[in-house]
């Protein structure tokens, strides 16, 4: 192997960046797919009144997180050639918002006791 | 395009201006949010930017792992009593409340350090979420053997 052939394969290439987008993307869709899985749960645990509520609800916020990944995965590829910024960190705070409005339907559930046929 | 300009197009984009180098509507730079990340220090490797967003969704799925054996521990686990049922659920539900906005919290501080070029911080909320697993795991075992009362 020559110097200029190790030197290309030691050096950080636009290539291995543009792995990177892929590996985020499936990463956004695990942790959908784990936000779908605790809503199910939630709406299993609830039981009778508040089913229909988390589950609506679920199905509102789960529909644009699952479509959202593939949409900023096409959004960071265009920046990575043109060497613009990548995009903005509005879909991370919106994920914290849900996940913590999740844990505090949860919590509510736990509080209010385990409804009757929740077994 | 060869890897040595591919090379030289990433430390391009490192070495970008704060706000990015596109301007906005108006002709000026567009200010990203949150300004406490992106006025500082100038743009990262994508690829720091990128591992650092799968930190931060790596901590939202820990946070949801903790949930949903917090609302399946209260549940259907019969075999422990009812307030430790209850108060085993409720913590791990908090605490995965707490590990998203740690993670979140994290994700600002890692970006700014990478803008700045600075050591990342180190997590405290690591290990404590690896003592609170230990010491739950602990008192479930205990009530189930009976030992505890």
């Amino acid at each position: 192997m020559t110097c200029r052939a190790i030197r290309a394969r030691q050096a950080p290439s636009l290539w291995e960046a543009a792995a990177q987008p892929e590996r985020t993307c499936l990463s956004w869709h695990r942790t959908a797919v784990a936000l779908g899985a605790v809503l199910l749960l939630l709406v299993r645990a609830g039981g009778g009144a508040l089913a229909p509520i988390v589950l609506a609800t679920g199905m509102l916020v789960l529909g644009p997180l699952l479509v959202l990944p593939g949409v900023r995965y096409r959004r960071t590829v265009a920046c990575l050639a043109p060497q613009r910024p990548l995009p903005g960190p509005t879909p991370l705070l919106g994920l914290t918002v849900l996940t913590v409005l999740t844990g505090s339907a949860a919590l509510v559930i736990i509080a209010a006791g385990q409804p009757d046929g929740a077994q | 395009m060869n890897r040595t300009s591919d090379h030289e197009a990433v430390d391009a984009v490192r070495d970008a201006p704060p706000g990015g180098p596109d301007p906005g509507r108006a002709g000026r730079p567009a200010r990203r949010r949150p300004h406490s990340v992106y006025d500082a220090g100038s743009e990262p490797d994508p690829r720091f930017t990128l591992a650092n967003e799968r930190t931060y969704l790596a901590w939202v799925r820990t946070s949801l792992a903790c949930m949903a054996v917090g609302i399946a521990f209260d549940a259907f686990v019969d075999d422990v009593p009812a307030a430790l049922r209850t108060t085993v659920g409720i913590g791990l539900v908090a605490l995965g409340i707490a590990c998203v906005v740690s993670g979140y919290r994290r994700w600002m501080l890692n970006e700014r350090a990478l803008r700045q070029s600075t050591p990342l911080p180190a997590s405290l909320l690591a290990p404590l979420l690896g003592a609170a697993f230990v010491l739950i795991g602990l008192a479930v075992a205990l009530s189930l053997t009976g030992i505890g009362g």
